[in-house]
């Protein structure tokens, strides 16, 4: 005879592994409060899922609507513009570096202290631009 | 969703006639927002048709098709989550589609009334959005594809028993939010 835990495993086990529970354990979920509650809950889960399967299959766009969506996506336009975003970045990055650099030159001319930055610095900002544009 | 092995790709308008309820299925299990559901459905068959040539058939379709549309799902919240930061979270959290008519309680599992079962449908919808995502990958494949655990790990790239404890993990909490509402 089975007893509560194991008549739990069993019942989740089924679930998991998409199997019918065994039959000592349906027998006791028929006599046992705590055991008929999950085997109860367990079938509505299933049986929402069901649910969710129909719904869902009914709210789907047709093959004609999904394929007029995907040619609008895949248009040159769309194509192209991630890599026009990572150009425009790589200008500004550079005109940025070249203007502090300039920044800089004037500085010490003027005989102030330079402020100091860590080589590589740019290379990180532009990555790190690189990375958020290839993710959009 | 059952075909055989080594089997060629069919043309794009059987494939996607084939498996669009599927993919759509999932995904917007995933992302829970009808519209959004719908975009990221093409942008999957959109990738599928251009990488078809890469498709080896030592898969089964579908199961190439949901790790495409898992991709897609988890390159869709990446993006979010950069916008989220670089907007400061003004754009918002998406996935709260709440259109379910709101009818009487449901209480038995076997109910056959469609206006009972939408709302059922919309109860799991909702209670989905508390499952962390692996969990939700998991159930949805698992429960409502009806997938054997061994293709679920197949497309989530994850050892059986790591399928089987999170959907173990996803039971119970889903036990917990339907509670409240079943």
């Amino acid at each position: 005879m089975m007893n509560c835990d194991a008549v739990c495993d069993e019942l989740m086990g089924a679930t998991v592994e998409g199997r019918p529970p065994a039959a000592d354990a349906l027998l006791h979920a028929d006599t046992c409060r705590r055991c008929s509650a999950l085997r109860d809950d367990l079938d509505r889960i299933r049986s929402a899922a069901g649910a969710f399967r129909e719904v869902a299959a009914v709210r789907a766009p047709s093959a004609g609507d999904i394929l007029r969506r995907a040619r609008r996506r895949a248009t040159p336009m769309r194509r192209w513009l991630p890599a026009a975003a990572v150009a425009m970045c790589v200008t500004l990055v550079s005109v940025c570096g070249v203007a502090r650099h300039s920044a800089r030159q004037s500085r010490l001319h003027a005989d102030t202290p330079v402020p100091t930055v860590e080589p590589g610095e740019d290379a990180v900002a532009l990555l790190d631009l690189l990375l958020i544009v290839g993710d959009l | 969703m059952n075909t055989p092995l080594q089997q060629p790709l069919p043309d794009a308008d059987v494939l996607v006639e084939r498996y669009r309820a599927d993919v759509f299925r999932f995904v917007l299990g995933m992302v829970r927002d009808a519209a959004l559901a719908e975009d990221l459905t093409a942008d999957v068959f959109l990738k599928a048709l251009r990488g078809a040539g890469g498709f080896r058939g030592d898969a089964e379709v579908s199961t190439w098709l949901f790790a495409i549309a898992l991709n897609t799902v988890r390159s869709h919240f990446r993006r979010r989550k950069v916008l989220q930061y670089i907007t400061f979270g003004i754009s918002g959290e998406q996935g709260t589609d709440t259109t379910a008519p709101d009818v009487q309680r449901f209480s038995d599992p076997r109910e056959t009334d469609p206006v009972q079962r939408i709302a059922l449908a919309e109860r799991l919808h909702r209670a989905l959005g508390a499952l962390p995502p692996r969990q939700r990958e998991v159930f949805l494949l698992r429960v409502v594809e009806d997938l054997p655990v061994r293709r679920v790990a197949a497309v989530l790239g994850i050892p059986e028993g790591t399928v089987k404890s999170n959907l173990f993990k996803a039971m119970v909490r889903l036990r917990e939010e339907l509670d409240d509402e079943l």
